[in-house]
């Protein structure tokens, strides 16, 4: 039960954690702080600049990059209640995970180990909590089983199997029992 | 058929979340890229008869200054914000991220509620400013005058501190909510005190600051608020209004109120000023236009174009208005007793009764176009355009006059032209022809090039589009500079100023006065290019 509300609070924090400040500004910015939305919207504006095609692109990248945040943690919102079998869970878990600890690692290598801001921290404790009920799920079923097979094999397959990550008709019918 | 409406719910289930990555990340990229605009928080706390305010942005990371840094930068400062960054710092007893960036919370206005043109130093201003960080704006200021404890007084319920020596003088300062003001007298304190807890309007309230702020862009760097009334009617009274007998005609076809902004964009800089206007003598030279006709006809490379609009319709109303000061101005040169008598005189050389039946022939679009076809600026070539009511009368009129002597006729771009001795350049020519609604008088080499000109047009051209892009207003009456075309005579290609700036980074000047919708408004753009 627990590790299934785990689960289920990894997309509500990372997307509340994506409106609040991430990170502080540089060089005459440092007083401005940005939330993920502010930074679509900085790099939005800097790309209304007439730029060159490399530098561009690498906007469009970044944009893109925390975009993906934004919507990693809505399909993590949509899939963590009763779908979890579907590929875009472990998908969007792994890419707020993974995303969520690069930012942190940018975080200390610009402005050393100190607490991060409140957006970013939210992030965090969603990927981490995601990581954690993977390890916990990893231990469960061993090391054999590998992550598509843990993740990706459905219940709704033609082969019937469950995995882990799909919610047990006891589970559900507690859930739906309150 | 269970495991074929599994896989149908997998796949509605999969493109439900496609469909749900493409909504949210189009509505995250429309609402996080849409402008803003500057919100004047300042403003509330101005009191509502103040003469000038002047505001700027201090967001930095707002898209105007996003755009006006990377337009330096394109005029060579390597990295404009670490030069700003530097030159605030200066030898390092200030530090930008402690000690100025504390301030920088959106907004910060100096105003100033009567100028005293006797000379005595002003007294009813006051600074205000937007605090990213209050607390520590504060502190900065108690540091920079010498870290002790300020004397405090309060004023309905508000803290104030008295602060020697702000800038010559003695000062209050105050931290109300996120702002900080600084003012130069008590009393001036307790009205801004008065106005932000509401005893007192504000600026803000004001209608007609409120309509000149929802007329210009709220996109700006700068802002400049001005009740021109107020200003120069203490100029008046200080006997410094030798240019005007009665103040009251400088106000009568309008509010005296207006207001600037300076911005910034991709393409360049734009200046704009607006203030609410009714129909006043010049309003047919400012008629809205969205194209000018002859920059449609002139080629791409013109240098300069100069277009007013309806000469004919505005002549009637300045002499109603301005008669007595023409009659004064012709008087003073000494060769006739009155502007009538002047005219009166042209009429009889141009061979009409009087010289309206000449003018109102005018009634549309007027213009100059200028090239530099050479690197000499003695080598320019001119061209006078006029739209006329009349072709058939204007020619009948410039046939009749003695003072023309035709040379030859040509034929260029199917047109017919007349050809005549330059009266001020002996042994040089002229071209004039009127054809299709308009009249085209210049040097030969210009009508020509008009006439048989088959490429892009100005108006087609990159550089006058983007310049009117940066504008974003209608074209009234307006004056277009091509900057690289003009320096090739003033500074070559690579044209480099005292400063260093890279001046060949300049595309165009674009400058017009326009009334329109209730507003005259002046507006201006510089655009910028590497």
């Amino acid at each position: 039960m627990v590790e299934r509300v785990a689960r289920m609070a990894v997309g509500p924090l990372v997307l509340a954690g994506f409106f609040l400040p991430w990170a502080h500004g540089p060089s005459v910015l440092a007083q401005e702080s940005y939330s993920g939305f502010e930074l679509v919207g900085f790099a939005g504006r800097l790309q209304a600049l007439d730029l060159g095609f490399s530098a561009s692109a690498t906007l469009w990248s970044v944009r893109l990059l925390i975009l993906g945040v934004a919507i990693a943690a809505a399909w993590h919102t949509v899939l963590a209640p009763v779908a979890r079998w579907h590929f875009a869970y472990p998908v969007s878990g792994w890419y707020l995970g993974i995303g969520g600890g690069i930012a942190a690692g940018i975080g200390i290598w610009r402005a050393g180990i100190e607490p991060p801001p409140l957006g970013l921290g939210l992030w965090l404790a969603g990927g981490v909590l995601f990581v954690a009920c993977e390890m916990l799920s990893f231990r469960r079923i061993g090391p054999s089983a590998s992550i598509s097979e843990r993740a990706m094999v459905p219940v709704a397959t033609p082969s019937g199997v469950r995995n882990d990550h799909s919610p047990s008709p006891a589970e559900s019918g507690k859930g739906a029992g309150g | 058929m269970d495991v074929l409406s599994r896989r149908s719910g997998a796949v509605a289930l999969t493109g439900g979340l496609a469909a749900l990555a493409v909504v949210l990340g189009w509505f995250l990229v429309s609402a996080s890229g849409r402008a803003q605009g500057v919100e004047l928080t300042t403003a509330e706390l101005v009191p509502q008869d103040s003469t000038i305010y002047v505001a700027v942005n201090t967001k930095l990371d707002s898209s105007e200054w996003i755009a006006a840094f990377d337009l330096v930068e394109k005029l060579g400062l390597d990295d404009p914000e670490s030069e700003l960054i530097d030159a605030v710092e200066g030898g390092g007893e200030v530090d930008w991220e402690d000690d100025v960036a504390p301030f920088l919370g959106g907004n910060a206005a100096f105003y100033m509620r009567d100028y005293d043109w006797s000379g005595d130093p002003p007294e009813e201003f006051g600074v205000i400013v937007r605090a990213a960080n209050a607390g520590r704006a504060m502190e900065v200021v108690f540091e920079q005058l010498g870290g002790g404890d300020p004397d405090e007084a309060e004023y309905e319920g508000q803290t104030y501190y008295f602060i020697p020596d702000p800038i010559d003088g003695d000062g209050y300062l105050a931290r109300i909510g996120s702002h900080l003001v600084i003012t130069a007298t008590e009393a001036e304190m307790e009205r801004v005190i008065d106005v932000a807890q509401g005893r007192e309007p504000s600026l803000k309230d004001d209608s007609e600051f409120a309509a000149l702020h929802d007329e210009l862009t709220r996109n700006f760097i700068g802002f400049v608020y001005m009740d021109t009334e107020k200003l120069l009617g203490g100029a008046l009274q200080s006997g410094l209004g030798v240019f005007v007998e009665d103040e009251d005609d400088l106000w009568q076809w309008g509010s005296s109120k207006t207001a600037s902004v300076i911005s910034a964009k991709d393409g360049g800089f734009v200046f704009q000023t607006a203030g609410q206007t009714e129909a006043s003598p010049i309003s047919p030279l400012l008629t809205a236009r969205d194209e000018s006709r002859f920059a449609g006809m002139v080629p791409a490379d013109t240098a300069m174009l100069f277009s007013v609009y309806d000469v004919a319709g505005a002549w009637d109303g300045i002499i109603d208005a301005w008669g007595p000061y023409l009659d004064d101005a012709v008087a003073a040169e000494g060769e006739y007793d009155s502007y009538e008598e002047a005219l009166d005189e042209a009429a009889a050389e141009l061979g009409v009764e009087n010289f309206e039946d000449f003018l109102e022939l005018f009634d549309g679009e007027a213009a100059l176009a200028a090239w530099f076809p050479t690197d000499d600026e003695d080598d320019g070539l001119f061209a006078f355009f006029a739209e006329v009511s009349d072709d058939a009368r204007l020619r009948e009129i410039i046939e009749g006059l003695d003072t023309i002597e035709v040379t030859g006729t040509e034929t260029w771009g199917g047109v017919e032209v007349t050809l005549t001795e330059d009266e001020e350049n002996p042994g040089e020519e002229l071209a004039y022809t009127i054809t299709d609604g308009y009249a085209l008088f210049g040097d030969p080499e210009a009508v020509r090039r008009i006439l048989e000109h088959e490429g892009d047009t100005l108006a087609g051209s990159g550089r006058y589009r983007s310049a009117k892009d940066t504008l974003g207003t209608r074209l009234g009456s307006f004056a277009y500079f091509d900057f690289p075309r003009i320096f090739t005579v003033f500074g070559g290609d690579e044209y480099v100023s005292e400063d260093e700036l890279n001046m060949s980074a300049l595309q165009a000047l674009l400058f017009t006065m326009v009334e329109d919708g209730g507003f005259t408004r002046a507006a201006g753009a510089v655009t910028i290019d590497d």
